[in-house]
């Protein structure tokens, strides 16, 4: 690899996450304040001028069982979904299955684990901790352990590892199945050659399946199981401040333009380039962004009731969709 | 020395449960409007047993109002709550002429009753724009509250402000909550849009199959339970319990309005309730403006006079309140306040029961709580 490739990785990295911090003022601004009548916040807002205040605030030690732990995870994050964003730039597709929807699958559970570590460090004053001068009726359940917010967070984010985000990943697998091959230069390969497999019956199915699962995964209403208001608050990141909560705020704006560089990548053949490729995940990351803001400004929370049945039904499309595939390969 | 640490250790097991993981929330959380603890006994994330707490914004108002004067008194207890600011003051001001035996004239008693009813559409509002944000639908929340804004206005416009009117006062109302044509015209063309604004909200709301997912069926109180509990107002009329205290008040015997009864006892009981009686709010604003009487809207001819404790029940937004004090020298006696979300409390801890954290708020929001004033007036911890 030579120092232009480089220059063209860096320079695309760049120009993403500018992208990616605008995301959340789009959806903000143009989405939901449309669909409530109301003006709603500067467009620069939420992602850069609230990330950039977020770095300019004084820190304290968040209330976690490792704090310094906790405080490293946002970074963490970052830098996994930025190796995830640069496995899908072509100049690395000579590093064999680095370049590959096995490396994006891996990458992407860890992001996911993650906040499983979040919520189970975090232990914020909000609740169990919370001083409380009286407790006069409790008598009757004294065995009872008392439990962080967060603690509730974490089972649920295990359950999110295990299955919430699983029609994500079948429905990254359907453009394998089409291309014949596991490496994104193949799949990009067979799109040239062929056509963006969005336009076949597979990648129509597959693409609702990968919205979803990538609501799932990126915890956005009504999916925000590990982040509800009603009971956990803001679950895994509750203590983080400061540059820490500044630092996951640009890692979960850069993971919006990342999973719809993914999409791009997998369905359009359009990967993440400094070339007029970069078009097709800007273009998708604005409408998935643009989407997604549309599906929470018009549903609610989903509790278990909501949740498993959505999973279960969007893992059903997504099998259908590989069925089609392989109907549509042979 | 048996202590009760091992008083409870003989208990047998089918005495005391024992539950597996206590989550507390508040006394501050965002899914809460005020400061009150809730400790819920859960079992895989199932609430088996929850408890609520209040006491944190005790300001003792029953106590600073025992020996002042009886205006001052009365005016002090707008200060109660928020949302029901006029409720009290009217009740407060409904005691003391009760107790001095001080006519009210019929305008003042119509105004009154209109002031109560405009308070009823923007604290069922309210409860709808909460409830929806306890849902986490964003939308729903912000369009009723956008339309809520509308009574806020005829409020300002009678009384002066958005949440402490002070219409009331012993012997009627203050002049400057008259009614005149300007504002009989702007309140009439209000009720148009509200009711055209509420009733497609109300029909958007019902049919959001996400939204009837979250309610139907979440919250379960039974009838038989509620009255067990004690439990008041809309919440015990969602429970098919056809009860409305206006029905026994002589200020709203001249109007025509049917009491509200849902049979599902869960959260979209209590929700269609509220949501039924903005429109029966509305039908009585119209009769108040069709039948106002002319004449003075306060009666100064009274004299002060002791008396012993006058009890004064009203029907406010959330249920029964209950206002009392006694008359000596011109000043207050034993004063005592009870707001109905105080009958309220057992209601909101049943219902949470047998479902899912995260239905938990939604189940004790659907209550209509105010603790704030509950814990105002009446709840002491001492520290």
């Amino acid at each position: 690899m030579n120092l232009m490739y480089i220059g063209a990785i860096i320079a695309t990295f760049i120009i993403a996450v500018i992208v990616g911090l605008w995301l959340p003022g789009i959806q903000r601004k143009y989405v939901q304040a449309r669909i409530q009548q109301r003006i709603g916040p500067p467009v620069s807002s939420p992602g850069i001028f609230a990330t950039t205040k977020f770095f300019l605030k004084e820190s304290v030690t968040p209330n976690a069982t490792m704090p310094r732990m906790y405080n490293a995870l946002p970074l963490i994050t970052l830098i996994v979904v930025a190796v995830l964003f640069i496995t899908l730039m072509p100049y690395v597709y000579g590093f064999g299955a680095f370049a590959s929807v096995v490396a994006i699958v891996g990458l992407l559970k860890v992001e996911e684990v993650m906040y499983l570590f979040m919520s189970s460090s975090s232990q914020s004053i909000l609740s169990k901790t919370m001083p409380f001068p009286d407790h006069a009726k409790g008598g009757v359940h004294l065995d009872a352990k008392k439990s962080f917010l967060e603690q509730i967070s974490a089972n649920r984010s295990l359950r999110l590892v295990t299955f919430g985000s699983l029609p994500l990943y079948l429905a990254m697998f359907i453009p394998v199945i089409m291309a014949g091959s596991m490496k994104l230069q193949n799949i990009v390969l067979v799109q040239r050659a062929t056509g963006p497999f969005l336009l076949s019956v597979p990648g129509i199915i597959g693409a609702i399946a990968f919205f979803v699962g990538f609501l799932v995964v990126l915890n956005e209403y009504p999916f925000s199981y590990l982040k509800g208001k009603s009971d956990v608050i803001d679950g895994p990141i509750l203590e983080y401040m400061a540059k820490s909560r500044g630092v996951y705020f640009i890692a979960h704006s850069f993971l919006l333009f990342v999973g719809s560089s993914i999409f791009s990548t997998l369905y359009l053949g359009l990967p993440p380039s400094l070339s007029i490729d970069l078009l097709g995940p800007i273009v998708c990351s604005i409408i998935i962004s643009m989407a997604g803001a549309a599906v929470s400004a018009f549903s609610p929370l989903f509790t278990n009731r909501e949740f498993y049945p959505t999973v279960v039904a969007t893992t059903g499309v997504a099998l259908v969709g590989i069925l089609a595939a392989f109907i549509t390969i042979m | 020395m048996v202590t009760y640490e091992d008083g409870l250790k003989t208990c047998s097991p089918k005495e005391r449960q024992v539950f597996e993981t206590e989550v507390d929330m508040g006394t501050v959380h965002p899914a809460a409007l005020e400061p009150y603890r809730v400790r819920l006994f859960v079992e895989d994330e199932i609430v088996k047993d929850a408890e609520i707490h209040v006491g944190i914004n005790h300001r003792g108002i029953e106590r600073i109002m025992e020996g002042l004067p009886v205006e001052k008194g009365n005016a002090l207890t707008e200060k109660v709550c928020g949302i029901c600011s006029n409720a009290h003051i009217w009740n407060s001001c409904r005691a003391g002429e009760g107790a001095i035996g001080i006519e009210v004239p019929e305008r003042a008693i119509y105004i009154r009753v209109l002031m109560e009813e405009l308070e009823r559409l923007h604290s069922h509002m309210l409860y709808l724009a909460h409830g929806s944000e306890v849902l986490s639908h964003e939308t729903f929340s912000m369009r009723i509250f956008y339309i809520r804004e509308s009574v806020m206005d005829l409020l300002r416009m009678m009384g002066g402000n958005r949440v402490q009117y002070g219409a009331s006062v012993l012997g009627g109302i203050r002049p400057r909550a008259d009614l005149d044509a300007m504002r009989t015209q702007k309140i009439l063309e209000t009720m148009d849009y509200l009711e055209d604004k509420v009733g497609d909200f109300v029909n958007r709301f019902v049919r959001d199959p996400m939204v009837m997912s979250r309610i139907t069926g979440t919250g379960q109180l039974s009838q038989k339970e509620a009255l067990k509990r004690e439990v008041t107002g809309p919440t015990l009329r969602a429970t098919g319990y056809e009860f409305d205290l206006r029905r026994e008040m002589p200020e709203y015997e001249p109007f025509e309005f049917d009491v509200i009864t849902q049979d599902t006892c869960d959260v979209k009981a209590n929700i269609v309730v509220r949501a039924l009686e903005i429109f029966e709010a509305i039908k009585i604003i119209r009769q108040v403006l069709k039948d106002v009487p002319e004449g003075p809207v306060v009666n100064r001819d009274w004299e002060m006079v002791d008396s012993p404790v006058y009890k004064s029940y009203i029907e406010v937004p959330r249920g029964r309140c209950y206002h009392s004090y006694g008359v000596e020298n011109g000043r207050m006696r034993h004063v005592i306040i009870r707001t109905p979300s105080m009958s309220n409390i057992g209601a909101m801890q049943e219902s949470c029961i047998g479902h899912p954290i995260q239905d938990a708020q939604l189940c004790i929001v659907s209550c209509d709580p105010c603790f704030t004033c509950t814990d105002r007036a009446i709840q002491v911890i001492r520290l």
